[in-house]
């Protein structure tokens, strides 16, 4: 049994799917959203590394490293946003986020 | 072997990915994406990038107890206690034994045979790439998560300086 580049290639895409697939089914929960993009960002991560083992390349993993450095930023800022936001208006859904203008 | 215990993580990351967002409640679904990210960790420990692999667990480590936190506060119990199905709390426990499996098999599994890759990915290799072709990436990336602690920190206190 070998692991195959369609293989890879599979997963990381069905990862992105699913991540696609959260955003669009839970578009009203915020919360809900920024768990769908991280696993948006596992399955890019995912591919960086599998491509870099395949061609046995380091740069995809330092790429990967780059990658889940940026996905933890992402969710703590995002969260602050969203705690503070749930402090002034006690909810979380994104029909009524345009009360943050202005 | 490899390609066996690379086929088995897959299949968890996958289905633990698919529950994470098939899921109605927050709580499960940030741990079905605790699962999904331990398996890609053992995925990336089997190709002997275990610096990575320890990178990633440890930062998702600390975004994903910051979710759990905050979905605890949005989690309302006492309205979901009723209609909580028993299987959800089935699919949560059998998920909770696997990701125990997987740390401890990461954890006491020695070197994997993975001859070819793991020159490539020995952490000297990979300490020098990072310091020599990215070193101004690297200097970003630090100044980035710098200015987002800064940022992070002057708009909670901010908050709490216009509250009091």
């Amino acid at each position: 049994m070998t692991i195959n580049i369609p293989v890879i290639l599979t997963v990381s895409s069905f990862l992105v799917f699913f991540g696609l697939w959260g955003v669009l089914r839970h578009r009203s929960d915020l919360m809900r959203v920024l768990l769908a993009l991280q696993l948006i960002f596992l399955g890019s991560l995912f591919n960086f590394s599998m491509g870099s083992a395949l061609f046995y390349e380091p740069s995809g993993l330092i790429f990967s490293l780059f990658m889940a450095c940026l996905s933890g930023v992402q969710i703590v800022v995002s969260l602050a946003l969203f705690l503070l936001y749930f402090k002034k208006h006690n909810h979380l859904t994104i029909d009524r986020v345009d009360t943050m203008k202005g | 072997m490899y390609a066996v215990e690379f086929y088995v993580f897959a299949v968890l990351v996958l289905s633990a990915a698919f529950l994470s967002v098939s899921v109605r409640h927050i709580l499960y679904a940030v741990f079905c994406q605790m699962q999904a990210i331990v398996a890609v960790a053992g995925i990336l420990a089997g190709l002997n990038a275990k610096f990575v692999s320890f990178a990633l667990l440890s930062m998702s480590a600390a975004s994903m107890l910051v979710f759990l936190i905050f979905a605890l506060i949005v989690f309302d119990f006492r309205r979901t206690q009723e209609f909580v199905p028993e299987k959800a709390s089935a699919v949560s426990l059998v998920f909770f034994v696997l990701l125990c499996l997987q740390t401890v098999y990461l954890f006491f599994k020695p070197q994997w045979p993975n001859e070819e890759i793991a020159p490539v990915f020995s952490l000297p290799v990979l300490g020098d790439i990072l310091y020599a072709d990215y070193g101004i990436c690297v200097l970003i990336f630090a100044a980035l998560v710098l200015s987002c602690m800064v940022g992070l920190s002057a708009l909670l206190v901010g908050k709490k300086v216009q509250e009091g």
